[in-house]
């Protein structure tokens, strides 16, 4: 038996056989192939090349697109250097004279060329030796692809271990057969770590190296609430799992039955609780459990789903699709947030060149340096807003100059709809994210120019605590309980109140059952949460009476560590829901 | 016309930093134009002008003195497209 822990990212616990994907160091499985299989492999390496160069010039226009010819053209000399026909010759040559496999017959050649490439004494050449490993790369994943695909030809439930899965990997996941999934890397908050939750999935992340001795088979409890993996349990762990598998399933339908009922405090207080959503189809998940509407709209799936620029229909028929489905229940979408973390492919060299991508070019800085496309995207929102109950939201906004930019663009865009005739909502209200602590220090002069905040916890606590919420070696700081987080919320439910605004949280801290008195106590009305967390929420909520939650909040206030905050409320907590407490 | 068709010409590498990335993608995609061979050579080393892998290991500094080679059916015009890049100083005519 062995147990690691990790970090949890979806609810739920499962067992099931492991299925291991391939680590992303690409070891070769292969060296060698036999004689009569040379012509296939030849075809093999020459359609890997094709995927990868097609790649490259979707990367290409793109990023021409976006950023100016001058940073394409750095494509141009990739895709150069895929289509090199020394390159093409000499692996030719190993695959046919040598029987290599077209993995090891690719890395022996660019490394070869990398080597001597390092060896020139030139500082610039030298470097250029990491675009030959980056194409090194991209030809090893597609060759080795095959055995990725494993995953989209499930028959048999399984629970997947592997060092990382892309976002796109995890988006395509067949969850009739994937019971949960398990990585050695990543955080709270990656992309992948959203979906997992998106998708309902039970997750763990960051379990840090520990795949090397399984082989694929073996029994495994994935504790999708703890962060836990235990492959190859004991029969007495195995016993323990079953018997909390029947009490969760007995609370959760107990949970189930909440849907119709509102979440009303015991003092008669009405909480507005919210989903978020990534993909159009999510919307259903919300309704289903019972949501006031969607507090969250993450946009980025349209720009991350393909390799080019969403254009402005398919903004529009997204949109659209969430409209409909909410009738008249309020739907906020948020522009673009996208970051260098969670942009694929070769666009993220483009983004993450700086050391600290997280502070660099992103989210609404991204938009309102590329105008054409955040137009794009505001015609879409404002065309789609006649069809129902539309908020606009402006991610990661740090100064008012820029809240006032995004807006004006907004005001053109709607200037520009009005000449051509084409009807959308005027009086469309327009938002932001608060999760720059400046924009807590200035929330009084936003407040009287916005028509709503929406408090971005995930990134609110990276930046406040000046931790990367993806490196699990600073996740110790990356708490929701921190006292400064605590102090922060305050100050925004103080200029929303004087300015008569509205204040929703969203982000992993509004979706922890333990902080829901906290919030309430702290003025929120208003939550954002993964929709199935939703009937827990709900839950607390009826469980608990505003003067009570003020008792709470003003308690946990006085704390000073997020450790004794978190203790305090878990306590709490267990006291108005022991349900939940697990 | 014939297939053995060879034209050299010798050209100076006015690039401040040498042959570097965006020269040598010129000088490929300029090349890969031409059916014919094209080598360049530079301190008793030869390189294809159609690899980038091969421009790159020529590591032609600013200054240098070399030598272009083409054989084939329309080596002349390759050889004389090229030499306009080495003359034009390899400058992007600006958008």
């Amino acid at each position: 038996m062995h147990v690691r822990s990790g970090i949890a990212v979806s609810p739920g616990v499962v067992t099931g056989p492991a299925l291991v994907l391939g680590s992303e160091d690409f070891r070769i499985p292969r060296k060698f192939v036999t004689r009569d299989a040379v012509d296939a492999e030849l075809h093999r390496f020459h359609s890997a090349l094709d995927d990868v160069c097609r790649d490259i010039r979707a990367h290409e226009k793109l990023v021409s697109a976006q950023l100016g010819a001058q940073y394409g053209a750095i494509f141009s000399a990739h895709l150069q250097m895929a289509q090199d026909p020394k390159l093409i010759r000499e692996v030719e040559t190993l695959i046919r004279d040598q029987s290599h496999s077209p993995e090891y017959a690719v890395s022996r050649v660019l490394r070869r060329f990398a080597e001597q490439m390092q060896a020139l004494g030139d500082r610039y050449l030298s470097e250029r030796a990491l675009d030959i490993f980056d194409l090194e790369k991209r030809l090893l994943r597609t060759l080795l692809g095959e055995s990725r695909e494993e995953l989209s030809n499930l028959t048999e439930p399984v629970i997947i271990l592997a060092h990382d899965l892309t976002p796109g990997e995890t988006a395509t996941l067949d969850t009739r057969f994937v019971l949960g999934f398990a990585t050695e890397v990543g955080g709270h908050t990656s992309h992948t770590a959203i979906l997992a939750g998106a998708l309902e999935i039970p997750a763990v992340v960051g379990l840090g190296r520990c795949l090397a001795g399984v082989s694929g088979g073996e029994t495994v409890i994935l504790d999708g609430d703890h962060g836990q993996v235990v492959i190859d349990p004991d029969t007495a762990t195995l016993d323990r799992f079953r018997i909390s598998q029947a009490r969760n399933l007995r609370v959760y339908e107990r949970l189930e039955q909440l849907e119709s009922l509102p979440a009303e405090t015991q003092d008669g207080q009405r909480v507005q609780l919210l989903g978020n959503i990534e993909f159009p189809e999510e919307v259903q998940q919300c309704i289903r459990r019972g949501a006031d509407g969607v507090g969250l709209y993450r946009t980025e799936f349209l720009f991350l789903s393909g390799n080019r620029e969403p254009t402005e229909s398919d903004h529009y028929e997204a949109y659209c699709r969430v409209l409909e489905a909410c009738g008249d229940l309020p739907v906020v979408i948020r522009t673009l947030d996208i970051g260098a973390d969670k942009i694929p492919g070769a666009m993220q060299q483009q983004f993450s060149d700086s050391q600290n991508p997280m502070l660099g070019l992103r989210s609404i800085r991204l938009s309102l340096r590329n105008t054409p496309l955040f137009k794009t995207q505001l015609r879409a929102i404002l065309r789609a807003s006649v069809y129902g109950n539309v908020k606009v939201m402006f991610p990661l906004v740090s100064t008012l100059l820029e809240f006032r930019q995004a807006r004006m663009i907004l005001m053109d865009v709607m200037e520009d709809l009005e000449d051509e005739g084409i009807p959308f909502q005027r009086n469309l209200p327009i938002g932001m994210m608060v999760e720059v602590p400046s924009a807590v220090l200035l929330a009084d002069e936003f407040a009287r120019e916005v028509d709503f905040f929406s408090i971005g916890t995930n990134d609110l606590i990276q930046y406040t605590l000046a931790c990367d919420r993806s490196d699990p070696s600073v996740a110790n700081l990356y708490r929701s309980g921190d006292p400064s987080i605590l102090r922060l919320i305050q100050m925004v439910m103080k200029a929303a109140e004087k300015h008569k605004k509205t204040v929703t949280v969203c982000g992993q801290m509004s979706s922890d059952p333990r902080f829901i008195p906290l919030l309430l106590g702290l003025g929120l009305r208003s939550l954002s949460v993964t929709p199935h967390a939703i009937p827990r929420l709900k839950e607390v909520v009826r469980n608990v009476s505003i003067t009570e939650a003020e008792r709470i909040a003003n308690h946990a206030c006085e704390l000073d560590l997020a450790r004794d905050v978190e203790h305090f409320l878990l306590g709490e907590l267990s006291r108005l829901c022991p349900d939940l407490v697990v | 016309m014939s297939g053995s068709d060879v034209a050299t010409r010798q050209v100076r590498l006015s690039v401040p930093h040498g042959l570097h990335l965006s020269p040598i993608s010129q000088l490929v995609s300029r090349a890969s134009e031409f059916s014919c061979s094209v080598t360049l050579s530079f301190d008793g080393r030869t390189a294809d002008v159609k690899s980038v892998y091969d421009l790159m290991l020529l590591a032609a500094p600013y200054g240098a003195q070399l030598m272009l080679e083409a054989r084939g059916a329309d080596a002349d015009l390759a050889v004389d497209a090229l030499a306009k890049l080495f003359e034009g100083g390899f400058l992007i005519p600006s958008e």
